[in-house]
């Protein structure tokens, strides 16, 4: 699931990210879903699956198109997110959290930097770091579909 | 004594607002609304094709995507003169009805609920007496002591986890919570199971809009293709599923939302006296019965109500120059005849001019410009609009559905129509028109049902789809009454591509800062008065802004890691 405002330059790597996997082909293996600006929308994807790979943008310290992957157990172990939403991500993993929905998350997050223009042209670091970012994913997706390490 | 508070960021809100208020003698005496919206929007519409424009729109926030792109398409079809068949409408409806439903819910619940809601309290319930209000109350089978004991244990284990998460941010304990333990414990139950019941109804917009959660909408029409019949088309089954989500939809509302609105209510009657504000009430209208086009066929009515006299409602006309326009006086934007000026969203103008002190600061200069929300006005005067305003201005309508629900809520409460010009009144508004668009869908399922066992299974008119059927030049508004109030989108196009698109949004009217004549906007107006028992604890502020809704999406503020106010953008 990427998500993110694609008005937002930078901030919608994540629905890029699922765009560029469907073209890929991902799609026939895994359902892919643009989450886009979804917020509580998104709730019942979370209870309905045991893997979740979240493909998101932030805003830390590191410098644009760093990518990481960080496998958060609590709302509070995601980074900040791009989006000022207040109903955003972190209000829907502690509502799925308050609900017992766990789906074992794999979060890939790419750095963009703090001043964007609004825009959908992704800032060159960020288009530079996109295919990084695939690889990441799809490492993920490979080992979550290799048979031994289906439960 | 005078004293300056500042709320920033107000919580459990979408986007960004910050509200300051002047407090002499423990009220409300002056405030000040700023507010950030992604003006920038219709920077990024000029030069596509008007027919993209419901997908890029439909993506500037989470909460009501669709109402905007709906609201697009109804401006390109205005624009190009562009009926759609019945059944298409029929459609709208319904995800409106959807995406409504599921809104109002989650906001009384998850948004608003914990203003009047002490969870904490609700740990030291007796679940026993939780089941007697809740058999008294409505016929919902959940009711039983152990099932509310339950609920009380996950909570208190979920508390006790130290993940406090979504209960993090109330004032627990504060002595404006009149609830006893009983009853917001049978709150905090409902809660959850509105938590669950959201997540099944919006499946209705992936349904006809065959994407979740940004539904798919075109110009002309719906998108999807139905057949009863059909196994790769929107069939019988499918619709059924529709229909079951309908039904539990009305089911949930009738049997839970709104007996727990009627069972919180008579504890803050007081709040039936707090908050009015504005005496001046707009809705656009929505739920058309026939086409969209003739204004008398919808549901909600249109108009507008001055000074509170419900025996006038005034029409209004989007097209005309001299009544919607927006004004920057207070905003940080510039025009280019001058930022005295009001101008009409056909010739709106999107230029940032950000004159704020750099932050970090204390305050906000309100005698200059203080926000990114620029000031619409209705012929010049305030208007307020949301859930409110359209009951209001059905009511004095004439709407025979819309007064006999406002009549049976004010009578369960023993209150008059002026208790609804009030917090509390806002907070009922939005319940009861729950009520009648569970209704309506209903109803409007059955017609479509009706339309295509008659063999009439059109959804698209494509007859002026392509862009050599197209004027050179036109121009078109559309209207919808989003959740939170009156939506509009202008679009002026060109050689077939959009010259100018603007957005006049619901927290838009009721957010903005105070017009270049100095009146206040329906928040600053509604704060005025309002009682705060402990400056270090607002409960009362967001008790009125949050009975507005308010959606300020995309804003420009970002936080630090510890959800700390770190920095605020200039520019975009």
């Amino acid at each position: 699931m990427g998500i993110g405002n694609i008005l937002l330059a930078d901030e919608g790597i994540g629905p890029k990210a699922v765009e560029l996997l469907e073209a890929k082909g991902w799609g026939a293996k895994v359902d892919l879903l643009d989450g886009g600006t979804g917020g509580f929308h998104l709730l019942g994807d979370l209870q309905d699956y045991r893997h979740l790979v979240l493909i998101d943008a932030t805003l830390d310290q590191n410098p644009p198109g760093f990518v990481r992957v960080i496998r958060p157990k609590f709302a509070q172990d995601y980074p900040p997110s791009l989006s000022a939403h207040d109903i955003g991500l972190k209000d829907l993993m502690d509502t799925a959290e308050l609900m017992g929905y766990k789906p074992d998350t794999h979060l890939v997050v790419m750095s963009v930097e703090l001043v964007q223009p609004v825009g959908m042209i992704f800032s060159p670091p960020v288009q530079a770091a996109m295919p990084q970012l695939l690889i990441e994913v799809e490492k993920i997706l490979a080992k979550l579909l290799a048979p031994a390490t289906v439960e | 004594m005078v004293k300056r508070i500042v709320v920033d960021p107000v919580t459990r809100i979408e986007g960004h607002l910050r509200i300051e208020a002047e407090i002499t003698d423990g009220k409300i005496s002056d405030a000040w609304s700023s507010g950030t919206m992604v003006r920038g929007l219709e920077i990024i519409l000029k030069g596509r094709d008007p027919r993209d424009a419901w997908a890029l729109v439909g993506r500037v926030c989470g909460v009501c995507t669709s109402m905007h792109s709906l609201t697009s398409v109804r401006a390109v079809e205005n624009a190009l003169g562009i009926d759609i068949p019945p059944n298409a409408e029929l459609i709208r409806n319904l995800m409106f009805a959807a995406i409504y439903m599921q809104d109002h819910v989650v906001h009384f619940y998850h948004l608003h609920a914990l203003d009047w809601v002490d969870v904490v309290s609700a740990l030291s319930a007796d679940p026993k007496e939780t089941s007697e209000i809740q058999k008294k109350i409505s016929n919902w089978p959940k009711s039983s002591p152990r099932y509310f004991a339950d609920v009380q244990n996950r909570v208190k284990k979920f508390v006790q986890s130290g993940q406090l998460g979504v209960f993090a941010n109330g004032y627990w304990g504060h002595k404006a919570y009149k609830l006893p333990p009983a009853v917001n414990l049978l709150a905090v139950a409902h809660y959850l199971e509105a938590l669950e019941w959201q997540k099944e109804v919006v499946k209705i917009q992936a349904i006809f809009g065959g994407k979740h959660p940004h539904p798919n909408y075109v110009v002309g029409g719906m998108p999807c293709a139905i057949n009863l019949d059909e196994v790769n088309a929107i069939n019988m089954e499918r619709l059924n599923h529709v229909h079951s989500l309908l039904k539990d939809a009305k089911v949930f509302i009738d049997q839970v939302y709104i007996p727990d609105l009627l069972a919180v209510a008579p504890y803050y009657t007081d709040w039936a006296a707090i908050g009015g504000g504005l005496t001046n009430y707009m809705a656009y209208g929505d739920q058309p019965t026939g086409s969209y086009n003739d204004a008398s066929g919808l549901r909600l009515p249109r108009g507008v109500i001055l000074n509170r006299d419900l025996s006038q409602v005034h029409p209004v006309d989007p097209t005309n120059p001299q009544e919607i326009t927006e004004e920057i006086a207070h905003s940080w934007y510039s025009y280019q005849g001058g930022d005295d000026k009001a101008l009409h969203p056909y010739d709106g103008e999107t230029e940032f001019n950000y004159t704020g002190p750099q932050p970090p600061y204390e305050n906000l200069n309100v005698e200059g410009k203080y926000s990114w929300v620029k000031t619409p006005r209705w012929k010049g005067h305030a208007v307020e609009v949301g859930p409110l305003s359209r009951m209001l201005v059905g009511y004095a309508s004439g709407s025979h559905d819309i007064k006999e629900v406002v009549g049976m809520a004010l009578g369960k409460l023993g209150v008059g129509p002026e208790a609804l010009f009030s917090t509390l009144g806002r907070t009922a508004a939005r319940g009861l028109e729950s009520v009648l668009i569970a209704q309506w869908a209903l109803d409007d399922y059955a017609k479509l049902i009706g339309n295509l066992k008659s063999g009439d299974d059109r959804v698209h008119n494509s007859a002026k789809f392509k862009p050599e059927t197209w004027a050179s030049e036109a121009k078109g508004f559309g209207l919808s009454e989003a959740p939170r109030g009156a939506l509009a989108h202008w679009v002026r196009i060109k050689d077939h591509k959009i010259e100018n698109y603007q957005l006049v949004v619901p927290t838009t009217w009721n957010a903005s800062p105070r017009d270049a004549k100095d009146q206040r906007s329906a928040f600053e107006a509604s704060l005025i008065g309002t009682p705060v028992a402990n400056a270090d604890q607002p409960l009362e502020i967001i008790r009125t802004i949050h009975s507005f809704d308010p959606c300020l999406a995309c804003a420009v503020h970002l936080y630090d890691e510890k959800g700390e106010h770190k920095h605020q953008l200039n520019t975009f």
